[in-house]
């Protein structure tokens, strides 16, 4: 197996992560995934259906039997997941060739009968097709790689399983909703679990309708299994380290050799990579996967011919020959012979009390018999409390309309919303005991010493302070010379002409200095009382 | 490479990684809830049915802030998470990585009735298998993801041992490719240990086996900066 | 740097930030919003601090990850400024006064800014209505379209003169309550269901808006016609402006989603929708206030038998107000 065309992100997951990783593979490959699945299983469905739920009239049986034949289908996911996840998802046609050899009578007989039963199916599928192993050692191999992740295994089966059904009500309810009312009610709903004639139609749809969404949704389930399996080996084995290490060590031979050299340590890594497997115990190796296992499909099989076409072809086919026996040889040591015990942490019991039905104990019951009368003239007396409570919230919610018309309404209480303005606006001090007692006069006087700067920035100032102090313009520390404007514009629109010049020529001559002619600042200087000066107050008040 | 990550760049510059979460934990979440909601309504309804027609309409009136508001109360109160979600460790999350406030918990539970369609969930339900991150068209609107709070739980440190000074400058990739050795090591076994330390012979010295690896494990020693 | 020493330079400052969370987690989950002073002798340090060390580890994180530190310290890291920016970033403030502020203008604000799907669901939802009413009025039996013969006779009798209180057969002081909680459960959730029902491009949201508009059309018309439109309305129109109301914004919110998908401009659909749901979450909360005033009103007001004319000015006057306060009220925040 070549870990560098893998296409999925190895890296520490933790077991739910990979189930929802096997969800977004199967998106992903949707094309290549359904098509093989859906190839292989519509006529096998399709079969079933029309013999044993509508020739036979047993939906029932076509379902059991769908459902029953499952690990054999599976095969078919596993297959195409299998070789998606290296971004190969095989076409239909190679995954119709690879059909015997994945449905093999030997290795479904044991995934038909003995083990059809089990939650952790998705997890030891990928264990029992993909590594090819028989008897105790297989037994073994499947124990180790569900220790962690069993669990996870268990919750998504019965997830699945839930959402199966789920699915299928939710499909049901979307025809009811479709079926016109008229019918609806002629369908006498005990009579559904009874063929009776009328309603076996509804028997039938329910099976249509399970048989689609298992058809839909089982590729997932099998690429949550194997999304599972390759975390734990992954986990067992470090699979992104090994990534890692063959980088550098790629990195090295190209870096350190010169072309003869190159040749000759390429050869060096291919003989090693073939040693590889020989190295492994079948039990944590990296490389399980074995000629010996004729119904193993992974795509190390694949490989094969590609590489028979090195030099090392031999070595290759050596280690490959002993493998079987050196399996069984290193099975035999004693590190795999051994119990381990794990104690996990599970919150399965914690919602087991919620779940109870209500359950009457008898001294309970009798106890509350008594207590029923009692609770009769309590509750007549809460009731008649309840309308004055009703009464009440009425007040409370008339009360509270008042209060905020009160508070909020435009014209009342304008005092209490108020802030004060702020001392600094726009790099102006605008506090009015910082201004002079008449402004224009003081800006001719120092339009006169040639301050026209100055002068300007009096004017401007003093504008500012008396909008934010008589007319009450709600600005705001930070506001910039623009955000004056607007708002003067929205809350003191007279004022709003004069202050656009003004600010206007301030702005020429403070950021573009420009020269602004006496006779300029003269005008505004006249005009300024007009709209700032304190007798106009009572008019704006 | 396929994953399932979703990067998410904060203020500060820093890249987290949130991990969504998909549909099978967060049914199961979704089941435990339903438990806890139905727990109440039985708790309270026992005493309240007692009442006759008043406690009847209590009873409507808890049975309808639990059905719309139960998952707001705890999303935005309770550290992103229903009982449910707490119990299997996620979380619910703004997409740029913030807790999720009022409006779009609010959003996000109020579109429960469109992701219920047509029954039981339906929607959502293909929603989610769908989403990239996994989400259900609430999610969608409200702009939320679920997450694992904790996804990684503990990592193991890196295998105490001598450290080994290496003969020349390592560059980042081998650095790099050395610390995850070490830090991996204790959970492999001693065999795999050293087929992976064979990948690399010119690090551990030509030292073959297990005298390979404890080489790589005490290079890596050096790097975090153990002396010894 | 090495790691050692910079995890040993640095774990004090590490423990204090967990210790400081842990700190934080407990007050939180003891007082909510309030500063206890007795919680406050065991941080490790006082709460302005946070901002800076946050940006200390997240200064940390980006060198770990920058000198390739081993993924145990970098996760470790990860997990301190993930935990830091949720506690950061996820500060609710002032909740109280963005409710009350909210509930003063901000929604009304809301409606008038949705002003052209609130005229939309309006027709959707007046017109059917007014034309079931007139088609009963000219074809009487039109009503056995929408209503069985039961339904009629139960609606009929529900209004009739002999009824103790309006709109119900029997009554009593349980009832009343019994009453408001149903109708708190059943029309907040039909309203939800009508704005969630925008996310099937609309159609549920237009579904729910005819089909309520025109058997509310054909009850009153009916009702009418039987004689008994006195009753009928001393019983609705107390909470009549609320309901309907709702109705209409809760059409309005779904029509707005469904227009997401259908016409995104120039946005991904999944943008758009966010958009949407996010200018118009507010209003749905608002008509969910205002379905819980009309629940109030309809379980209390409406049951009594009060003269028409008070009935009526009560009506008037509560549909003044909302139209005072949906034209009206937060024009001065100028947003």
């Amino acid at each position: 197996m070549e870990l560098e065309r893998l296409s999925i992100e190895l890296r520490p997951r933790n077991a739910w992560e990979a189930l929802d990783l096997g969800v977004r593979l199967t998106i992903q490959h949707a094309r290549a995934v359904y098509a093989s699945w859906l190839a292989v299983t519509l006529p096998c469905a399709l079969l079933i259906i029309g013999v044993f739920g509508i020739g036979m009239q047993h939906p029932g049986w076509a379902m059991l039997l769908m459902w029953w034949l499952r690990p054999a289908f599976d095969r078919v996911v596993l297959h195409v997941v299998s070789h998606a996840v290296f971004d190969e998802a095989p076409s239909v046609r190679a995954t119709l060739r690879a059909l015997p050899r994945l449905l093999s009578p030997r290795s479904l007989l044991g995934a038909l009968t003995l083990r059809r039963i089990g939650t952790q199916r998705s997890l030891r599928t990928p264990v029992e097709m993909l590594e090819g192993l028989h008897g105790p050692a297989a037994r073994q191999r499947r124990t180790l790689i569900a220790r962690r992740v069993g669990g996870a295994a268990t919750w998504q089966c019965i997830a699945w399983l839930m959402l199966e059904v789920i699915l299928t009500l939710s499909l049901f309810g979307l025809c009811v909703l479709l079926v016109p009312r008229e019918i609806m009610e002629q369908v006498n709903w005990d009579t559904l679990f009874r063929q009776d004639d009328k309603v076996r139609f509804i028997g039938q749809l329910a099976m249509v309708l399970y048989v689609a969404c298992h058809l839909a949704l089982e590729p997932m389930y099998v690429a949550g299994g194997f999304m599972l399996y390759l975390k734990r080996r992954n986990d067992l084995e470090a699979w992104d380290v090994e990534l890692q290490l063959r980088r550098i060590a790629q990195r090295h031979a190209a870096a350190n050799a010169g072309a003869a050299l190159f040749s000759m340590l390429l050869a060096l890594c291919i003989a090693m990579s073939v040693c590889v497997p020989t190295r492994t115990s079948a039990a944590e190796g990296a490389q399980p996967y074995t000629e010996e296992a004729p119904d193993a499909s992974a795509p190390v099989d694949e490989e094969a011919p590609r590489r028979n076409a090195e030099p090392e072809d031999m070595a290759r086919t050596g280690a490959i020959d002993n493998a079987s026996a050196k399996l069984k040889q290193i099975m035999q040591r004693p590190e795999f012979g051994k119990d381990e015990k794990h104690s996990v942490l599970r919150w399965r019991n914690t919602d087991t009390d919620d779940d109870k039905p209500w359950n009457f104990p008898d001294w309970l019951g009798n106890w509350l018999l008594g207590l029923g009368k009692l609770l009769a003239g309590l509750g007549k007396m809460l009731a008649a409390l309840g309308r004055v409570g009703g009464w009440l919230l009425i007040a409370c919610l008339a009360l509270a309309v008042l209060y905020v018309i009160m508070r909020y309404a435009r014209g009342w209480s304008r005092v209490a919303r108020r802030t004060p303005p702020p001392a600094e606006l726009a790099g102006f001090d605008i506090r009015p005991q910082s201004l002079p007692p008449d402004v224009p006069a003081a800006a001719r006087q120092l339009l006169r010493e040639g301050r026209t700067r100055e002068a300007m920035s009096l004017l401007f100032r003093g504008a500012l302070s008396v909008l934010a102090h008589r007319d009450h313009v709600p600005f705001t520390r930070g506001d910039t010379e623009g955000d004056c404007l607007d708002r003067v514009r929205q809350h003191a629109n007279a004022r709003f002409v004069y202050l656009a010049r003004l600010l206007g020529k301030w702005q020429e001559l403070a950021y573009a200095h420009r020269i602004i002619a006496a006779s300029d600042v003269e005008t505004l200087c006249n005009e300024w009382p007009r709209h700032f000066a304190a007798q106009t107050e009572k008019s704006h008040g | 490479m396929l994953d399932t990550l979703r990067p998410v760049t904060t203020p500060e510059l820093i890249e987290l990684q949130l991990h969504p979460a998909g549909l099978m934990p967060r049914s199961l979440a979704w089941m435990i809830d339903m438990a806890v909601r139905m727990g109440i309504t039985m708790a309270l309804g026992v005493p309240l049915s007692a009442l006759g027609r008043f406690g009847g309409g209590l009873l409507l009136l808890v049975y309808f802030l639990l059905e719309w508001f139960y998952p707001v109360f705890f999303e935005v109160l309770g550290d992103g998470a229903t009982p449910g979600k707490r119990s299997l460790g996620l979380k619910v999350l703004n997409d740029d990585g913030t807790p999720v406030g009022w409006g779009p918990s609010l959003t996000r539970n109020l579109l429960r009735a469109a992701d219920f369609l047509p029954v039981g969930y339906g929607l959502g339900i293909v929603s989610m298998l769908l989403h990239r991150e996994f989400r259900r068209l609430g999610d969608i609107v409200a702009g939320t993801v679920v997450v694992y709070r904790d996804a990684l739980g503990g990592l193991p440190a890196i295998a105490n041992a001598p450290a080994l000074a290496p003969e020349e400058p390592l560059d980042r990739m081998t650095q790099r490719a050395l610390l995850a050795f070490a830090e991996r090591a204790n959970s492999l076994t001693p065999a795999r240990q050293e087929e992976l330390a064979d990948l690399v012979p010119f690090l551990a010295d030509q030292g073959r086996g297990q005298h390979g690896a404890a080489r790589l494990i005490g290079l890596a020693n050096y790097l975090v900066g153990r002396r010894t | 740097m090495k790691q050692e020493q910079f995890e040993q330079h640095n774990e004090a400052s590490w423990q204090d930030f967990e210790e400081w969370l842990k700190w934080r987690h407990k007050r939180h989950a003891k007082r909510p919003g309030k500063d206890g002073k007795k919680g406050f002798a065991k941080a490790p340090f006082p709460s302005r601090e946070l901002p800076e060390r946050y940006r200390i580890i997240c200064l940390q994180l980006a060198l770990a990850r920058d000198r390739d530190y081993t993924q145990a310290l970098v996760e470790h890291l990860h997990r301190l400024a993930q935990l830091g920016h949720d506690v950061l970033y996820g500060a609710q403030s002032g909740f109280t006064r963005r409710v009350l502020q909210y509930a003063a203008g901000g929604f009304a604000t809301d409606v008038r800014a949705n002003a052209k799907w609130v005229l939309a669901s309006a027709l959707l939802f007046f017109g059917p209505m007014l034309a079931a009413m007139l088609a009963v009025h000219l074809w009487p039996d039109f009503a056995y379209l929408m209503l069985s013969p039961e339904q009629v006779a139960k609606f009929e009798s529900m209004y009739g003169n002999d009824s103790r209180a309006l709109g119900r057969v029997a009554r009593d002081a349980s009832t009343d309550f019994h009453m408001f909680g149903f109708y708190v459960y059943n029309n907040v959730s039909i309203a939800f269901r009508c704005f969630a029902g925008g996310l099937t491009a609309g159609v549920l949201t237009v579904f729910y808006l005819i089909y309520n508009g025109l058997s509310i059309g054909v009850v009153a018309a009916r009702l009418g016609e039987a004689g008994l439109a006195e009753n009928f309305y001393s019983f609705v129109v107390g909470h009549s402006t609320f309901e309907l109301g709702a109705i209409v914004l809760s059409g309005a919110a779904g029509l707005k989603l469904g227009a997401a998908i259908l016409a995104p401009h120039r946005m991904s659909r999944g943008v758009a929708l966010r958009q949407a749901g996010r200018s118009i979450i507010g209003m749905v909360c608002g008509l969910a206030v205002m379905l819980f005033a009309a629940a109030l009103t309809e379980a209390f007001w409406s049951p009594l038998k009060l003269g028409l004319p008070i009935k009526l000015t009560v009506g008037g006057v509560l549909c003044a107000l909302s139209l005072a306060y949906f034209t009206l009220a937060g024009r001065r925040d100028g947003t």
